[in-house]
């Protein structure tokens, strides 16, 4: 642990919001665990959801430190040690998809051996899909991940101490590695995880369409926790207007982005109206799914784009945390649209079930990023960057 | 006119920025900030209004995606509708692409030529206010004096707490002397270079044209088709063509025969058509085709074309039985004509019944009379063979 400077913004999360959430996580496992018990069917694919969800939150917090260590950026290391203590959550999102492992006879039809006995396609994809090197591929995408973010993060805090230059280097080769191995198990681990649940079906661009929607809501992630430090006081005289735009801007782009790879994706299935492929999408276009189709596009894309057009909204504080939370919601509603179909084909319900687990791990999430907010400097004393971050005065 | 400028240099991008906001909130005329690259906050020390840039690509993006999406309804839509694997012709998910790409590019070309001309860059611009060390290392804030009152004092004063590297006056004459500038930038390159290419463009009509031939092709692969074209020649063949000749009682496909010169013709045409139907559809047709008759015909001729419907009951001259000798000499055409203009006391139905919906009459007709036949088949010796649904063969 390192001692705090005097006369540096340090952070003390309040009591009563801790509090606040806990009792938030408890109701939220209580429900997810009676779920297990009584409807395991319809509690594990919102297991799978909620866990997926906050994994990549950290995974993406995890690639915007890289980003801007290999981009050798100046202007974010003021609030870098936001993005550190989300990628630092991420033992909490690797917990709960090994939890999943638990689930895999509910939620993949390729794990039963009656099923794929009879079944063609199935049989063929058998060499990948089953489910003892499931279980392997699984541990060593999150061991892999997990031990770069550690090697990222720690690094970045122990510069702190001594503001030694060799530290950033060092940082920039994991970084390197770290992109790069992610941009292949992430890849893998999105088609295992959430495209195998419909394992007839399959699309070339699912990894980085996953991807899309990970690391825009790990930019909505970033901002909203920069805006309440900064509203709360801790970033006063840190994070300025110019610090926001940039932000905004990167939202602006990874909203159209995701966008642009989700029609890509739509565009080919419609276009070519193969019944294999296209039955994904008739899934999600019939009865009330249409609507959350449609909600999916409003929320993740029209709103936030239409919105963060203009220069002044994207330096608007309060008007950035709004479309940020929006963001929010929109990746839980994505997520929803790829993940629960195949359970609940005739119509989405919203229920206790679906609300408690991402309710238990959104809150045990946030606790455990105040608390690294609170462990370590508010801002990266020791890098070399910080200047060129800081506002003049 | 002249102005007189003065001219002072800075070493670092905070100097120059302390020093404009400074002048600038003395009340200052500033003429233009040099720098050697973009400095953040500038645009706000130096109290310009914001950019309305953004407007311009707006606009551009918005009249590029409008335009284009509205050019691609009208061309595969409404101009020349094209049937693309059966897809809608308004398919807006087919559309979208090639929309989103005209937005961009309307966007971005556009707003670097609005940049462009309002920045009045062209080609052979003479640069003016040229401060050759700003594009190395130091920063020059220019200020125009503009009246008597303008204290050079007073302004050192001021500019020397912000690390003042030099002052420099300048008087601006109307006509500036051109500046070593880029190469790039003088007119007799922008005219060499016009006149090269109106010279390379001259001598392709000097290069020899054989118009019977087709243009030479660069990878032709796309254009010459595997498949033989309707028009060309196919050694496959005894007549050495591609296209065949369809087989008799072909027709295009939506178009209905009604011509009542040919009507013998293309009635037999019809009957192959109908006979090509599956069952499933051949009694939907039989249904629809008595149900026609039943409403069009029935009223006169009666339920079995004996000529006893309810309307001759009440006293109009009652029509022929549709089994006579005469009626089932009628070519299939020859009811149709009969059907569309009337003869004798019945009147034309072409107003009343559209032409598919005629030909089913006509089914029909026949339908009662191969009834009729095989009743008094039953009843007297055979005298020749009926067709299963459309008695008579054409004898044209």
């Amino acid at each position: 642990m390192t001692t705090h400077k005097p006369g540096l913004p340090n952070f003390t999360p309040g009591k009563t919001t801790m509090r606040n959430l806990a009792v938030v996580a408890a109701a939220g496992g209580i429900v997810t665990l009676s779920g297990v018990i009584l409807d395991p069917a319809r509690i594990w694919p919102n297991i799978l959801l909620a866990a997926y969800y906050v994994a990549g939150l950290s995974l993406a917090a995890g690639v915007f430190i890289a980003l801007q260590y290999i981009s050798n950026a100046g202007w974010s290391v003021a609030f870098r040690r936001v993005p550190e203590a989300i990628a630092s959550a991420f033992p909490l999102g690797a917990a709960m998809l090994l939890v999943v492992l638990a689930g895999i006879p509910e939620l993949y039809e390729w794990s039963h051996a009656d099923v794929v006995a009879t079944d063609h396609i199935l049989s063929a994809k058998a060499p990948w899909l089953n489910v003892p090197f499931f279980v392997v591929r699984t541990v060593v995408y999150l061991a892999l991940w997990g031990w770069l973010l550690y090697k990222i993060t720690s690094t970045s805090r122990r510069q702190d101490a001594d503001g030694d230059l060799r530290l950033t280097g060092a940082n920039k080769r994991h970084s390197v590695v770290y992109i790069v191995t992610f941009a292949f198990t992430f890849t893998l681990a999105s088609m295992d995880w959430i495209m195998s649940l419909e394992p007839h079906w399959y699309s070339t661009i699912f990894g980085i369409y996953n991807f899309s929607g990970l690391f825009q809501s790990g930019l909505a992630a970033i901002a909203i926790l920069a805006i309440l430090l900064r509203r709360s006081g801790h970033f006063r005289q840190v994070l300025t207007d110019l610090h926001l735009l940039n932000l905004g801007k990167l939202i602006f782009a990874f909203s159209t982005f995701w966008m642009y790879i989700w029609f890509s994706q739509y565009l080919l299935i419609w276009y070519a109206n193969i019944p294999e492929e296209v039955v994904y999408m008739i899934r999600r276009q019939e009865g009330s799914w249409l609507i959350f189709t449609v909600v999916n596009v409003v929320f993740n894309w029209l709103i936030p784009f239409i919105v963060l057009l203009p220069r002044w909204t994207k330096r608007n504080e309060g008007l950035l945390l709004k479309i940020c939370i929006i963001i929010m919601i929109g990746r839980w509603i994505d997520l929803f649209w790829m993940i629960l179909p195949p359970f609940i084909p005739s119509a989405p319900v919203v229920s206790l079930w679906e609300l408690g687990p991402p309710a238990f791990a959104i809150a045990l999430f946030f606790i455990i990023v105040f608390r690294t907010l609170s462990k370590h400097h508010l801002i990266p004393v020791g890098d070399p960057m910080l200047v060129e971050s800081l506002p003049h005065h | 006119m002249s102005r007189r400028l003065l001219s002072a240099w800075f070493g670092g991008e905070r100097d120059i920025l302390a020093a404009t906001r400074a002048t600038r909130e003395a009340g200052y005329q500033i003429l233009d900030v040099y720098t050697p690259y973009a400095v953040h906050g500038l645009d706000n020390a130096a109290g310009l209004r914001p950019s309305r840039l953004p407007w311009v690509c707006f606009a551009l993006g918005l009249t590029g995606a409008v335009a284009k999406l509205w050019y691609q309804i009208w061309t595969s839509a409404t101009s020349w509708a094209l049937n693309v694997g059966g897809k809608p012709f308004k398919s807006v998910p087919a559309f979208v692409p090639v929309t989103f790409e005209m937005m961009v590019l309307f966007a971005a070309v556009g707003t670097v030529v609005a940049f462009f001309i309002v920045s009045g860059l062209r080609p052979g611009r003479k640069p003016r206010h040229v401060y050759d060390r700003t594009t190395n290392d130091l920063f020059a804030l220019v200020l125009v004096q503009h009246d008597a009152g303008f204290d050079i004092a007073a302004v050192r004063d001021l500019l020397s707490r912000h690390n003042l590297v030099r002052l420099e006056e300048r008087i601006e004459v109307p006509e500036v002397k051109t500046a070593p500038g880029s190469f790039l930038l003088k007119p007799a390159l922008g005219w060499g270079l016009t006149g090269a290419l109106v010279i390379v463009v001259a001598l392709t009509y000097l290069l020899p044209r054989t118009f019977t031939e087709p243009n030479s092709e660069f990878l032709p692969g796309m254009v010459e088709s595997v498949p033989y074209d309707p028009l060309s020649a196919n050694t496959n063949f005894a007549d050495g063509m591609t296209l065949r000749t369809p087989p008799s009682g072909t027709i295009a496909r939506g178009h209905m025969p009604w011509d009542s010169s040919r009507a013998g013709t293309e009635a037999s045409l019809v009957a192959a058509y109908v006979s090509t139907l599956s069952p499933d559809q051949l009694s939907d047709r039989e249904a629809r085709a008595a149900s026609v008759f039943a409403t069009f015909c029935q009223p006169c001729h009666g339920p079995a074309g004996k000529g006893d419907g309810t309307i001759p009951a009440r006293g109009y001259p009652a029509p022929p039985s549709l089994d006579a000798t005469n009626a089932l000499k009628l070519t299939d055409g020859q009811i149709f004509n009969i059907l569309t203009y009337g003869r004798g006391n019945m009147p034309s139905l072409a107003g009343r019944i559209p032409v598919n919906e005629r030909w089913l009459a006509v089914q029909h007709v026949r339908r009662i009379q191969e009834i009729a036949t095989a009743a008094a088949t039953v009843a007297t010796p055979p005298a020749g063979g009926t067709a299963p649904l459309n008695g008579k063969e054409n004898p044209r």
